[in-house]
């Protein structure tokens, strides 16, 4: 069984999937650790991020526009979800974004003349990109890492930025915040947006990376769960943390397999996992493994 | 069109009874521990298992499997509520939260472990349903329909009746009231909430078996209950039991006559309900009967 | 004391997920064969040729997956009882699609990308099968389905191949026959899923009539607003096109609890389980279906329907998949022999496929990778599917069709 350390592609999927969840993870951490918001709507985003850039690089697109208006896609859906909701008190915003991500997958299996609803979208090219072709594993490999690396160096940027600090303030204390003249919600949409629009861009490097998005069993709550316990395993708050969360997450994804188990138990046997995980450790260290203990994790 | 209203609004009663008995749990469970228990759908979902395994399996007759499911049920709320969600009683709403969503993924692998994930019925070969027919034809009622909306109002004045006399009715209003006070009365907090998470869960298990058999039974059926039972918690106002009910048949009355009466298809229910949500938050963020209920608790 | 009592809880919750970790290796609720070699074991054999396998294991299509998959096996013992491939045994690593395209796909990745496939058995449903075609055609893998149906997979590849006939046929028949009794108005309820929407596109372009069509995704369970829609439109004959004998089941049920009397027209999946068409003989008498032609008679067909109820205690359901699931067996055995890792041979020697006789008929497979089986019509009495007697100037042409069928199984 442990041939399978030196096949090549099998690692190279392994972190093709890394790739994305730390990117998924690292903006769903700027929502839940540093607004401070539950936020299940990221799934949502996630598929509007997807289709996006499907259905424009099917249509034969440059592979930066797509990967781009899929971003800016998703980025718009955070500003139309944020808007009504922001306001609201924290579960609250649990429950409309959930019912977001309710509405997204309601409206992906039935507007079927663009997302060929359960029929999903199979076939998804890999891009050729200044004539060289990412179709091989190691070359996707390449792409989504440059892709992630670079979205991540510029998330860390904006959270040590000043604008960062605010966003941290605001969710430790939204009087001081105010007194110091900041438009706390002009703040809050802002980073709405921005984890909206990163969520857009690792959708991209999803679909290429899978080839095939859609059906019922897609951007639902299994992926919900899953991206939660990215960002609640490697801590709330901490950048860091949601790179650490999403490998740990995918060893023990993918690990559920080597068990000696029948096929048709896997998915529920990946399901329990992290579930489990994400029990224990919401009880025992709900600030996770890296994360800071922020405010949101007090009364 | 009109000859299909009759049916349309049986239709709609049925659905409503079932959210209701759902979301009278979640108001029960909310109204003590602020928090949003989204597992209360699949608390449903594991009580419709369990008759299936005590009288189907089991070959129980079906009275003695309903009151096991009752007792079992009400069993495993207690044993959740000590093992997962006393040990952060005080924490932030958003811990418990997120520890019941993956309660809920956890009772659904189990689930499957258990029974297999194929979609499974009451119906045994031979039996017939028993049809009636009122209004002229108008109107087609079935008698396990007929069991379900008595069994509904049974509960629901039951519990009416539980709340309003009984000692321990008296006691978890008390609680939900203000801990504090109840406690310095003597009134046991544990246990009191231990009640509720048995009343509640037996409700929604009982909500489970009804719904199987008028339905059918599968992994996922909790899952959009448990939703859209929030949603209608959260419509009515939360904290007030009789906004739940108003909520619930707000619920089951809009998706029914905008499916059955317009030519939107039935598979947009999901995104109706939750796009109606979203938009009644943001005109009402307290509910129908929140603001009241909130006023009152204040008095 | 809440500390202590936590950790005590920690331990008792990993211990109970651990507890059912077990109980899912020890017994599985999934009875599948117990003789399933894991991937490991597979690949500690050198002496095996590895051959992926996607079919529906769990999920409302195991209804067929699941007997299928043991047809399968059964095909395959045999196949490796009697010499295998070279002195070489044939294995199967079965992937669950759960009838749908992303699982599928999933499924397919890893078999050609971690197991290093050069052939893939299956998928089943035809969702799992247009997912999984353009992953194998982009890596050269010969995919060989012997239950899709779908119209699109005629196109899907130069390397897609089945053996299970279009349902442009299916959809053809019932249409014709459709127009034939006179139908003006025919009320639809589809599921959406590939292999459904493959037979109400086909059903529409040969029924002149009018469609008033109502559809369904797959997780649904609650048809009656959408049959209360449908019955107010008063159709001639409502047409039943699900995806799995599970939702057949519960849009039966919800039918007869609305006394709702009215002809019925039903696609393959309905006709091929006839676990259904007792449960519910009253309301499906009559139920105009089409399935494609093989001889029941054959004493091979007889003698695997005889295994199958020996092994499992069950009657053999979906007797027409069970010919082509047997039949594909053995041609990817005969394709194997041909060569092993050369897959533009075994493509050649597919299309080559030219009056094979197997349990299914006389198979001659088309420049697409189609089948030339032919679909006829049937309806159900007294809960049993038999021959349609069709009405007035149809009836030559279905006799001859049928006896033509009939020849072909016995060719």
């Amino acid at each position: 069984m442990f041939e399978i350390f030196t096949n090549t592609n099998y690692l190279l999927g392994f972190f093709n999937n890394v790739a994305f969840l730390i990117l998924l993870g690292l903006s769903l951490n700027i929502i839940m650790g540093y607004v401070g918001y539950l936020n299940l709507g990221h799934v949502g985003f996630w598929a509007i991020g997807s289709y996006t850039y499907t259905i424009l690089l099917m249509q034969g697109h440059d592979f930066f526009v797509c990967l781009f208006a899929g971003a800016i896609a998703a980025a718009i859906a955070g500003l139309i979800l944020g808007l009504p909701t922001l306001k609201l008190r924290s579960h609250y915003i649990g429950i409309a974004s959930l019912g977001f991500t309710y509405i997204v997958h309601s409206l992906s299996l039935n507007l079927t003349d663009i997302t060929r609803g359960p029929l999903g979208i199979p076939g998804i090219p890999r891009p050729t990109i200044f004539g060289i072709s990412f179709q091989p594993n190691h070359m996707y490999f390449l792409l989504s890492w440059a892709v992630t690396i670079v979205s991540g160096i510029i998330i860390y940027r904006l959270l040590h930025s000043p604008w960062g600090k605010i966003l941290e303030t605001i969710r430790e204390d939204q009087v001081a915040a105010k007194t110091l003249g900041k438009n706390i919600f002009l703040y809050k949409i802002q980073a709405f947006i921005i984890s909206a629009f990163f969520a857009g861009i690792a959708a991209g490097i999803y679909s290429s990376f899978y080839q095939y998005i859609g059906g019922t069993n897609s951007f639902f709550i299994p992926q919900l769960l899953l991206l939660l316990t990215i960002v609640m395993l490697g801590g709330a708050g901490s950048f860091w943390g949601s790179v650490v969360g999403a490998v740990i997450v995918w060893i023990m994804y993918e690990g559920v397999r080597f068990l000696p188990i029948e096929a048709g138990l896997v998915g529920p046997v990946q399901q329990a996992t992290y579930a489990s995980v994400l029990v224990l450790i919401m009880i025992f260290r709900p600030r996770g493994i890296m994360g800071k203990n922020v405010k949101i994790l007090q009364k | 069109m009109l000859e299909i209203l009759p049916q349309i609004i049986w239709f709609s009663l049925l659905a409503s009874a079932i959210y209701a008995l759902v979301a009278i749990g979640l108001s029960l469970i909310f109204g003590i521990l602020e928090f949003i228990n989204f597992a209360q759908g699949d608390f449903a979902m594991v009580g419709a298992y369990l008759f299936f395994g005590f009288v189907i399996e089991g070959g129980l007759p079906w009275w003695i499997g309903i009151a096991m499911v009752v007792i079992v049920a009400a069993l495993m709320g207690v044993v959740i509520e000590r093992i997962t969600f006393k040990p952060v009683r005080k924490s932030p709403p958003f811990i418990p939260l997120v520890i019941s969503i993956g309660v809920g993924a956890l009772l659904q692998a189990i689930m499957i472990f258990k029974f297999g994930g194929s979609v499974k019925s009451y119906r045994t070969e031979g039996s017939k349903a028993e049809v009636y027919k009122l209004f002229g034809d108008t109107l087609s009622v079935t008698q396990s329909q007929i069991t379900l909306m008595f069994v509904t109002a049974g509960l629901l004045l039951g519990l009416y009746l539980f709340l309003k006399y009984s000692k321990t009715g008296t006691a978890i209003r008390a609680v939900a009231d203000n801990q504090d006070v109840a406690a310095i009365l003597g009134v046991s907090i544990n246990k009191t909430i231990g009640i509720i998470f048995a009343v509640g869960t037996a409700l929604a298990a009982v909500a489970g078996v009804m719904i199987a058999n008028e339905q059918n039974l599968s992994i996922t059926m909790g899952l959009s209950l448990g939703v859209k039972a929030f949603a209608a918690v959260v419509l009515g106002g939360v904290g007030s039991l009789p906004g739940a009910i108003v909520g619930a048949f707000i619920i089951g009355f809009s998706e029914n006559f905008i499916v059955g009466l317009t030519p939107i298809p039935s598979s947009y229910k999901d995104a109706i309900v939750f796009g109606l949500l979203i938009i009644m938050l943001f005109l009402y963020p307290n509910g129908l009967f929140g603001a009241k209920a909130e006023e009152e608790a204040r008095a | 004391m809440l500390n202590k009592f936590t950790r005590t809880a920690g331990i008792s919750i990993l211990g109970a997920s651990l507890m059912f970790l077990l109980s899912a290796c020890a017994d599985g609720p999934i009875d599948q064969p117990t003789d399933t070699p894991t991937d490991q074991e597979v690949a500690e054999e050198s002496n095996t040729i590895k051959v992926g396998a996607i079919f529906p294991l769990t999920g409302d299509g195991a209804a067929y997956g699941d007997p299928l998959q043991k047809v399968a096996q059964i095909a395959l013992e045999e196949v490796n009882a009697a010499g295998g491939v070279n002195g070489k045994e044939i294995e199967f690593i079965w992937e669950d699609g759960k009838c749908n395209g992303a699982d599928a796909a999933n499924a397919a990745r890893k078999l050609i990308e971690v197991d290093q496939v050069k052939v893939i058995f299956g998928g089943f449903c035809s969702g799992e099968t247009l997912a999984v075609a353009p992953l194998a055609e982009a890596a050269k893998v010969i995919v060989l389905s012997p239950g899709s149906s779908s119209p699109d997979i005629t196109t899907a590849g130069d390397y897609i191949f089945r053996n299970y006939p279009s349902d442009a046929k299916q959809g053809k028949v019932i249409g014709e026959e459709a127009n034939n009794k006179g139908y003006a108005k025919v009320a639809m309820l589809t599921e959406q899923n590939d292999y459904t929407i493959g037979i109400q596109n086909v059903f529409s372009e040969h029924f002149t009539g009018e469609i008033i069509s109502e559809t369904y995704l797959p997780d649904d369970s609650d048809f009656r607003t959408a049959l209360v829609k449908l019955q107010a439109e008063e159709p001639d004959a409502l047409f039943i096109n699900p995806q799995t004998p599970t939702k057949a089941d519960l849009i039966f049920k919800q039918i007869e609890e609305m006394d709702w009397d009215v002809d019925m027209i039903g696609n393959d999946v309905v006709a091929g389980y006839q676990d259904l068409t007792t449960k519910y003989a009253d309301l499906v008498e009559g139920m105009l279906v089409a399935e494609f032609a093989f001889d029941r008679s054959n004493p091979d067909f007889i003698a695997l329907e005889e295994e199958y109820k020996s092994r499992t205690g069950t009657d053999l359901p979906y007797g027409t998949y069970a010919s082509t699931t047997y039949d594909a067996v053995s041609i990817v055995k005969d394709m194997l022999a041909v060569s092993e890792t050369d897959t533009d041979a075994m493509k050649n020697f597919l299309y080559g496929i030219s009056g094979r006789t197997g349990l299914s008929g006389s198979l001659t497979m088309d420049s697409n990778g189609d089948p030339n089986f032919e679909h006829r019509l049937e309806t159900i009495v007294g809960g049993e599917v038999v021959p349609y007697e069709s009405e007035g100037s149809m009836m030559e042409e279905g006799d001859a069709m049928e006896s033509e069928s009939m020849e072909e199984a016995e060719a």
